[in-house]
């Protein structure tokens, strides 16, 4: 017998809405499931946003942590140690504490003559730099003078002490010690006159010469 | 009496009162479609009720406002639990329940069988998923848009199935 879809359909949605309940009904569930509720939930938008926030910060800085990590660790023969020199500077920049770049120049010094035995490559150079550079920033500011001065003889005594671990750099460390010496001597001194550091006898001795001259032409 | 979204925006804020307000709107809605993919009375109440204590801790996530509709979250929610039933517990499920006896005017059963028998009688031939999308669209009214929405579809995509599951229907009709 051929029978009519339509109609059929029609009339199941008859018979589905043929299932009832009565207020009753809702109202004795509604009270079920009410007594289940626990109390509400943090809104989860902004939940989910603090979450995911939470975690790229998570991320980015562990991210930094780990490359911090690296660049630390980074040889001087490495190439991403000027990185590291240019990370010590902010960070000496930032803290207002010049002679940390003098401490890790001098740590990778002793780590240099300590790998190639004897031969401390670029550190050397470099931990003079960092001594001259570190001199003029700490200028007459008595109290990073002092700190630097206290620096300064704690590298001496490393020096000294990786010499006896490792005789074959001598020469290498004693040409630091002498150069920490004479920074340590100026800082000691008393600012331009007579006891002025070498760099300001200079230019003293350039501003004689130029009075001079001026006088001789006259 | 407020309005939906009134009612939404306390109900995401913890404020049971508004929720019972939603409830009472939507309970029969969701309490039949469970019924009729159920084989008891008490199952499809447990569903129900299932579906709207997991709305509540689901609800601070529903953007109303934005093109979502309420009854297609709470669908979407019954749907899930269904097919979790059906994993869990094979002996809710509906298919293996009833078939249709070959030769037998449908009409006539509809008139003689108790309502949800009858409805469940007849479109036992289709798939669990076409069965629902059939209720959802032409008994509850539901949008095409809103029933993407339960499916987890597009709406193109419903438009296409809904098209095939009524000439499917005709056959098996």
């Amino acid at each position: 017998m051929k029978q009519n879809p339509g109609s059929i359909l029609d009339k199941l949605k008859k018979n589905y809405f043929d299932i009832k309940l009565t207020d009753q009904e809702v109202e004795e569930s509604w009270n079920r499931l009410e007594r289940r509720l626990k109390p509400a939930l943090p809104s989860f938008p902004s939940f989910r946003y603090a979450v995911i926030s939470l975690a790229l910060v998570i991320m980015i800085s562990s991210g930094i942590a780990t490359l911090a990590g690296i660049v630390q660790a980074a040889d001087t023969g490495s190439p991403l140690y000027p990185v590291k020199i240019l990370s010590d500077k902010v960070i000496a920049k930032v803290t207002g504490r010049p002679e940390i770049k003098v401490e890790r120049r001098a740590e990778d010094l002793i780590e240099a003559v300590k790998k190639e035995g004897g031969s401390s490559g670029d550190a050397g150079r470099r931990y003079e730099e960092s001594l001259t550079e570190t001199e003029k920033e700490v200028g007459q500011n008595e109290e990073k003078k002092a700190r630097l001065q206290d620096s300064l003889n704690r590298q001496e005594e490393s020096f000294r002490q990786a010499i006896k671990e490792n005789p074959r750099a001598e020469e290498k460390l004693e040409k630091a010690i002498e150069k920490t010496q004479e920074v340590k001597e100026n800082l000691n001194k008393e600012p331009g006159g007579a006891f002025g550091t070498k760099q300001e006898q200079k230019e003293e001795r350039k501003e004689e010469k130029k009075k001079d001259g001026g006088n001789n032409k006259k | 009496m407020e309005n939906l979204n009134e009612l939404l925006q306390k109900a995401c804020k913890g404020n049971k009162e508004a929720y019972g307000a939603i409830y009472k709107l939507y309970y029969r809605k969701i309490y039949r479609w469970c019924r009729i993919n159920l084989k008891t009375a008490e199952a499809a109440e447990d569903l129900a009720q299932e579906t709207f204590l997991k709305a509540w801790h689901a609800l601070p996530s529903f953007s109303y406002g934005r093109g979502s509709s309420v009854q297609a979250f709470l669908f979407k929610i019954a749907r899930n639990g269904l097919i979790d039933l059906s994993r869990k517990k094979k002996e809710f499920a509906l298919d293996a329940a009833v078939e249709i006896e070959s030769g037998e005017d449908i009409e006539e059963e509809l008139d003689r069988k108790s309502s949800i028998e009858s409805v469940q009688k007849a479109l036992a031939k289709l798939p669990a998923d076409d069965r629902q999308m059939v209720v959802l669209r032409f008994f509850e009214e539901m949008s095409n848009k809103e029933i993407a929405q339960v499916v987890g579809s597009n709406e193109g995509a419903v438009r296409v199935r809904l098209h095939r599951i009524l000439k499917k229907l005709k056959e098996l009709l």
